[in-house]
């Protein structure tokens, strides 16, 4: 994925895109947008920067886990099994940006003391809880529409739901191991980035100057 | 310092952020755990004094406690059976430091009972030596593998530091050796606690050295490792009271004060009682002020 940061105008949709579509429980969250600032005075300049699960290469939150719930596919999706976690969050702890979430509170609502919503009911079927959980880059979606023949980035229905509910187009969705793909062609020209490639994580979520 | 760490929800990964996980609610008992590994310095001890007492209190220690507070931390809803699938799965020991810890903890538990068996039952047979050896080089895996399970986390770079394993075993063997003393003072168990005081004393020397190095190397590791630094040395009193009270004070200045006294006067019950208390402080202090302190790098800005 690659997240054009010019673009981004920090509306939160991605982010609620991707509650709606995950039925995340309250207080989870799988994308989220950070909103800092940068540089000194005079020139400080507001910046908004959406993080969700990296999916990285040497993905240390893989490396870490203790059961093999936490796995890496062939296509580079990392995802969680929830029936292997045994709720340790050393995941957690390796992550270096943070991008998961123990899910312990199952009786929280949205509303508090109200009963559960039809929404939240999924959710809470959905996910088990003392289990961790993160963004899966909507691997259910891609599956189904890969195996309709879509192609994921290209057809709504094969990508994601944080790209689809971008309005200013700021993210970009597609195969980095195709070097002709759309995502390769922007990273290329317009020189993107990663987060902390100090950590030797290589992410696959990149990121266009801001 | 408080200006650079996340205390406001919107502040989250902006700034400084702590873990929490490992601390706070539930990660309490693991913390617990971490401390438990002392049980490997004494089941250690124990083998070098042939003493079967400290073996078994070593093992009740390592296996059960730290095991059962492992258990204990993952253990809503029945979770914790899950952690048979560690054993299931066996090539998440090439890289989960848990994994293998979980292995060493699970050998050193049957290899510790079996040799703790023949020694008590047949105790003539010869089996024992060789299974106590290697129940103890388990107990001193499992003691080294906590620092591994830190040091492995690259987001957090007060941990991420090579030396941060050799301080987890010379806490774990320098708490084991306290309760050693305590034990070859008051009973006959086969511990000689006038040798074991002296070489108490050299493992108090030497941990507070690597202590101290540990803490200027990452003093000089970046913006991130400095500030879990001064977090404890000037930070709030939830990071700093630990640190001075319990680990500087009480596990350092208070037993070498003490290591000066005679022997005499040292192995009287008073006083073994008040190093045991502080080497038990300074091994909680340890383990909470690491864990408390540990903070991840921001993601703004972005490089």
């Amino acid at each position: 994925m690659v997240i054009d940061l010019t673009r981004c105008a920090g509306c939160y949709a991605c982010q609620l895109a991707c509650k709606a579509e995950h039925f995340l429980p309250a207080g989870i969250f799988w994308g989220r947008v950070l909103v800092g600032e940068v540089g000194t005075y005079p020139t400080v300049r507001k910046v908004n920067l959406p993080v969700l699960c990296n999916h990285c290469k040497e993905a240390a939150c893989v490396d870490a886990c203790p059961t093999g719930a936490t796995q890496r596919r062939e296509d580079g999706l990392v995802w969680i099994d929830y029936d292997k976690c045994m709720g340790c969050r050393y995941c957690l702890i390796a992550c270096p940006y943070q991008a998961r979430t123990f899910y312990s509170d199952d009786k929280r609502a949205y509303e508090p003391g109200q009963p559960f919503t039809p929404l939240e009911e999924i959710g809470h079927k959905l996910y088990q809880p003392n289990t961790v959980v993160k963004c899966d880059f909507c691997r259910e979606r891609i599956d189904a529409g890969v195996a309709r023949g879509l192609k994921p980035g290209i057809d709504w229905d094969a990508t994601p739901a944080c790209v689809n509910a971008c309005y200013t187009k700021a993210r970009t969705f597609g195969d980095l191991d195709d070097p002709s793909s759309e995502i390769n062609r922007l990273i290329r020209e317009k020189k993107g980035f990663q987060l902390h490639p100090e950590h030797g994580t290589d992410p696959s979520v990149y990121y266009l100057q801001y | 310092m408080a200006q650079q760490i996340a205390t406001q929800p919107f502040e989250w990964m902006v700034k400084h952020t702590r873990q929490t996980e490992w601390i706070e609610k539930w990660g309490t008992f693991l913390w617990l755990a971490l401390f438990w590994g002392i049980g490997a310095g004494v089941y250690l001890i124990g083998v070098f004094f042939d003493s079967l007492a400290a073996m078994f209190v070593g093992w009740l220690i390592l296996f059960v406690g730290k095991g059962g507070f492992h258990m204990l931390f993952i253990a809503k809803n029945m979770r914790f059976m899950r952690a048979m699938n560690v054993f299931l799965t066996p090539r998440t020991f090439k890289t989960s430091w848990i994994s293998r810890g979980l292995f060493f903890i699970m050998l050193f538990g049957v290899f510790g009972a079996a040799g703790l068996a023949v020694r008590y039952w047949a105790p003539d047979s010869g089996a024992a030596l060789p299974l106590e050896i290697i129940a103890g080089i388990f107990a001193f895996a499992a003691a080294l593998y906590t620092g591994f399970v830190l040091s492995f986390v690259r987001g957090i770079p007060f941990w991420n530091n090579s030396l941060l394993p050799v301080i987890y075993v010379l806490s774990s063997l320098e708490g084991g050796a306290a309760i050693g003393v305590a034990m070859g003072a008051y009973s006959n168990v086969g511990i000689d606690a006038v040798a074991l005081e002296e070489a108490l004393r050299v493992m108090l020397t030497v941990f507070a050295f690597m202590l101290g190095v540990y803490l200027w190397n990452a003093r000089y590791g970046g913006s991130t490792s400095k500030l879990s630094v001064t977090a404890l040395t000037r930070g709030p009193a939830a990071f700093s009271l630990p640190f001075w009270l319990g680990l500087v004070v009480l596990g350092i200045v208070v037993p070498m004060v003490l290591a000066w006294t005679p022997v005499s006067e040292e192995l009287s019950p008073p006083v073994i009682i008040l190093a045991t208390v502080c080497s038990f402080i300074s091994g909680l202090s340890l383990r909470y002020s690491l864990l408390k302190s540990g903070f991840y790098k921001p993601l703004i800005p972005l490089t």
